[in-house]
């Protein structure tokens, strides 16, 4: 474990491990929601709108890794 | 030598979905702004992905595009407003509903009250586990100043919430994750 200096080492860990329970909670809870349909048409939407650029553009950029 | 086809970035960009979710409403406080942010993040990386070097952490990649397209979204609406409080006032419209739900609440408002880089530290630090070395790589800034950033905001927050150690179940497992930096 690292030692903490200065301010920090004045919060006890308790107080650190409420914040972080918090902190996470909320985060996790957004986390676990399933991707919202608007996300999944903008992707399929970005794809088919530059899939024909795309294309050209993954064969210029494998010859030039060659 | 043959190498695999890299994964279609539409499907790369898709397991990202739910980590920029969680980061923009973490900064934001909104659910609806913090999709129209994701949203905004997505068409961004879409148009730049000739940019990410393959091989590189695309989630950190990700979420320093969010949070410059967060930060161009607070001036902006700054300018709009002309006043700061109830920008801040509007991102925490979150009532609290029982009286079990009033700490995270209250927690929430503590949250969105502190400095935005503060915020920001502590959420990359603290919520989406990035090491140090990552934050500082998306916040811009140097990795000293990302963890004197979440001691400040740690520090405000417990001040501000006023904790009671004494209420405060211990959890040695988290306590364990927060006292140690993520390493990746």
């Amino acid at each position: 474990m690292t030692q903490r200096k200065g301010e920090a080492s004045e919060l006890d860990t308790d107080v650190q491990a409420h914040i972080g329970r918090q902190l996470r909670a909320g985060y996790v809870d957004i986390l676990n929601q399933p991707v919202p349909d608007r996300f999944l048409e903008l992707l399929a939407e970005l794809d088919s709108r530059e899939g024909r650029r795309a294309g050209e553009e993954n064969d210029v950029r494998q010859n030039r890794s060659r | 030598m043959s190498e695999a086809p890299p994964p279609a970035p539409r499907d790369e960009l898709l397991v990202h979905i739910p980590s920029l979710r969680a980061f923009a409403v973490s900064l934001s406080g909104q659910i609806d702004r913090a999709d129209d942010l994701v949203q905004e993040t997505l068409v961004k990386a879409w148009r730049n992905l000739g940019s990410f070097t393959e091989g590189t952490n695309m989630r950190a990649w990700l979420f320093t595009i969010l949070r410059n397209v967060y930060i161009s979204d607070i001036r902006r609406r700054r300018r709009e407003v002309q006043d700061t409080d109830s920008v801040f006032a509007e991102s925490v419209a979150v009532a609290p509903q029982q009286n079990g739900h009033m700490d995270l609440a209250d927690f929430r408002k503590a949250l969105a009250d502190l400095p935005e880089e503060q915020r920001e530290a502590l959420i990359l630090i603290g919520a989406a586990e990035f090491s140090y070395e990552e934050a500082a790589e998306i916040a811009g800034c140097a990795v000293g100043t990302v963890k004197s950033r979440v001691n400040r905001a740690r520090n405000a927050l417990a001040r501000r919430l006023n904790l009671d150690v004494g209420e405060i179940g211990l959890e040695p497992q988290l306590r364990a994750a927060l006292g140690t930096p993520p390493h990746s």
